[in-house]
């Protein structure tokens, strides 16, 4: 199998966790072309094929840690996508969203990947945890305390 | 078992949180993402390489049709300069990855090398010079990713190394950060770890015995709701909590935001994500205890979306640079002069200062300006190698500076050149590779025994120059396997006493810089297989074993679905 086959179904979860990281389009756009290039560098490196999501899926959190935290980057930016919401007719139901949406603006980086993983990829936890540099047993924990901080944001208990 | 089904609205918000645009997945294929950073960090903008130049010329074209329909000033003509010296061919290309060049005016000075590209973790060294790089040491050798340094005076250094998670499943280790500190011109370096558990924010480090961080904390139960802010003076080995700084309280209701300082004392916070007042500056100048907001400058001919580059110079400067444009400010971003063209035909780039009456600006095709009055007017200073564009820049005096200049090609790292007139001719200083080799270097009565040949083919067509000139040649010595020009002949050498040694390719991949054969193949693109020829036979083995004997043809094979490479 070649590169681009194996790496094209995991493209759509690499810019999901990147953006949920970052934030923005460009940004996410950005660290997922940069993880593309390194992991194809890489690739030898990788033993067992089967485990490429999660090991790309690492590759890409680094990317977005790293290139939020790198002390050379002396640049700042400001992504505008970040209101794009601006629009949006205020039913009940978006209103709702607007809420988690909110919530989920108020966690760290490192939860709001958490929960997307989890919750959005449906990765399982031992995949959660590869990807995110931790044991099973952490990822679990992550996850719910995650899961705790939203409900808090929230200001509400939410069913699960 | 995942039941990501029992919380619908979560997942629901969650992907429409982060829904990708149309056609994402071809930008990520084809090349580099849209509106990248004014200044990225110089590994990135080698792997950018063509489409970053087509973007750039297209950018250009944009941005002069933009500034006429927006009215901007044209620029004011700078008086005409001496035309800047050629510095030169390029050096050779390469993978290297440099970083975080600090100098001081006697020469001495570091770099970090990273032998895997970020955000990968590998080994890393510390190289150090006492001759402005005519020689060099590697010192402190470990793993890592992203690292940072500083140095100060005696011999002094600090180096911030970022902790990123490595391995996968039951082998995956989690993120540790650790500072290394040394007294003695990197003789002896003592490992400190981070003041405290957490989520680090920024490290600023200011010299070779003082930083700033920043550290994410939860007060309760719910989400990270505080930075602490720690400081140290003694080289990491001890830590003062300077205070916490209330996120909501502060900054509003974003949480995410970038922050640098320039000194440290002077910070700057910009919040990007879920703000929902208009966009604005937090800076500090007491360390990060306290803070001040002030709105965003509007920066003319702005692109609506795009964002401003924000640079933070020395003792609370700060600059924006738009679209042909730069403001600048010397009071931490309180207050900020009219819009100050950029010289003619720029549109963008990166400012650097040393002082208020040295700032400098860099340009994506390798050009340097230089201010005497903080942007007002601009001199054309000099130029980088053809084929070459800025990374990190640092001057120690008006005239001497250095640069991790990047390769505008495809999958290339950087080399280090410095400066003695200002920016106007560059030389390569880069240290010699510490990529470990057998292959001998120097020592007399080595003589060429034999050609071989090593080229890249895309779809059954040889690709050019893919070997550069010079590999195998340093400043300090000539390894036995060298490339005279980019033909892809590679000359080997034995000694009288090495008779009957036989080379391998791996052999000359080491002595390149360059890992392994696919990272020959350049572009990503859409190749999908690379396969390697022996002699027009193909090689089944690890292509490191390869002999290189005389005569020996290598071809690497790159393969693309659609035709193209």
């Amino acid at each position: 199998m070649g590169f681009e086959e194996l790496l094209q179904p995991h493209l759509e979860p690499a810019f999901r966790l990147a953006r949920a990281m970052l934030g923005g389009h460009a940004d996410a756009e950005d660290a997922v072309q940069e993880s593309v290039t390194l992991a194809w560098r890489k690739l030898r490196q990788l033993r067992d094929p089967g485990a490429f999501r999660p090991w790309f899926l690492a590759i890409v959190a680094n990317r977005c840690r790293a290139s939020r935290r790198s002390a050379w980057w002396s640049v700042l930016r400001v992504d505008h996508s970040a209101v794009e919401l601006d629009g949006v007719q205020p039913d009940d139901d978006v209103v709702g969203r607007l809420d988690l949406r909110g919530a989920l603006r108020r966690l760290g980086r490192e939860d709001r990947a958490a929960l997307l993983l989890f919750y959005a990829l449906d990765l399982p936890v031992e995949e959660v945890a590869a990807a995110l540099g931790v044991s099973a047993s952490a990822a679990k924990a992550r996850i719910h305390r995650a899961a705790g901080r939203l409900r808090t944001a929230m200001g509400e208990e939410v069913r699960r | 078992m995942n039941d990501g089904t029992s919380w619908p609205e979560l997942r629901r918000v969650l992907l429409e949180e982060t829904q990708p645009a149309p056609g994402f997945e071809q930008r990520i294929l084809s090349g580099p993402g849209a509106a990248p950073a004014a200044r990225r960090s110089s590994w990135a903008i080698a792997a950018a390489a063509a489409a970053l130049t087509i973007l750039i010329v297209v950018t250009l074209l944009l941005a002069g049709r933009a500034l006429q329909r927006t009215g901007v000033p044209a620029a004011t003509p700078t008086p005409p300069a001496a035309s800047p010296a050629a510095s030169g061919p390029p050096p050779a290309l390469s993978t290297r990855s440099l970083s975080s060049p600090t100098f001081d005016p006697s020469g001495a000075g570091w770099v970090i090398e990273l032998d895997q590209q970020p955000p990968l973790v590998g080994g890393m060294a510390v190289m150090h010079t006492v001759d402005a790089g005519a020689h060099w040491t590697s010192q402190l050798e470990v793993s890592g990713g992203y690292a940072d340094l500083r140095s100060g005076p005696a011999g002094q250094a600090l180096v911030h190394v970022m902790g990123l998670s490595t391995g996968v499943g039951a082998a995956a280790r989690p993120a540790q950060d650790s500072f290394y500190s040394t007294g003695d011109g990197g003789a002896h370096w003592q490992r400190y770890p981070p003041p405290a558990a957490g989520i680090i924010q920024t490290v600023q480090i200011q010299d070779g015995r003082e930083a700033w961080l920043t550290m994410e904390v939860a007060t309760g139960s719910g989400p990270p709701d505080q930075w602490v802010i720690y400081h140290t003076a003694d080289g990491a080995r001890t830590w003062q909590r300077l205070g916490t700084v209330d996120l909501a309280a502060t900054f509003g209701a974003s949480n995410v935001g970038f922050s640098r300082s320039s000194n440290g004392r002077y910070g700057v916070f910009i919040p990007l994500i879920g703000s929902a007042t208009p966009t604005r500056l937090y800076t500090t100048s007491d360390g990060g205890v306290h803070w001040q907001g002030a709105p965003m400058p509007a920066v003319p001919g702005q692109v609506p979306g795009a964002a401003p580059a924000v640079f933070a110079l020395a003792e609370g400067h700060l600059a924006i640079v738009g679209q042909g444009v730069l403001l600048a400010s010397d009071d931490g971003g309180q207050h900020w002069s009219a819009p100050r063209p950029l010289p003619p035909s720029v549109t963008g780039g990166g400012v650097e200062g040393l002082d208020s009456g040295h700032w400098w600006l860099t340009t994506r095709d390798g050009r340097l300006f230089s201010s005497a009055d903080e942007g007002g007017t601009w001199t054309a200073a000099g130029t980088l190698p053809k084929g070459m564009t800025f990374g990190s820049l640092a001057f120690s005096s008006p005239t001497v500076g250095w640069t991790t200049a990047s390769y505008l090609r495809p999958n290339t790292g950087n080399a280090l050149l410095a400066t003695t007139d200002g920016g106007r001719t560059w030389r390569s200083v880069t240290p010699p590779h510490p990529y470990a080799t057998t292959v001998p270097c120097g020592g007399a009565g080595a003589t060429v025994t034999a050609h071989a040949h090593l080229g890249v083919s895309y779809d059954g067509r040889e690709r050019q120059a893919t070997v550069p000139a010079g590999v195998g040649v340093t400043d300090g010595c000539r390894y036995r396997l060298t490339t005279a020009d980019t033909s892809g002949t590679i000359d080997v050498a034995t000694a009288p006493a090495e008779r009957g040694r036989v080379y391998t390719l791996g052999d000359f991949l080491d002595v390149w810089g360059v890992p392994d054969v696919a990272s020959m193949a350049g572009a990503f693109g859409s190749a999908t297989r690379v396969t390697v020829l022996v002699d027009g036979r193909p090689y089944s083995g690890d292509p490191r074993t390869i002999p290189l004997r005389n005569g020996t043809r290598v071809v690497v094979q790159v393969t693309a679905p659609t035709g193209g490479g």
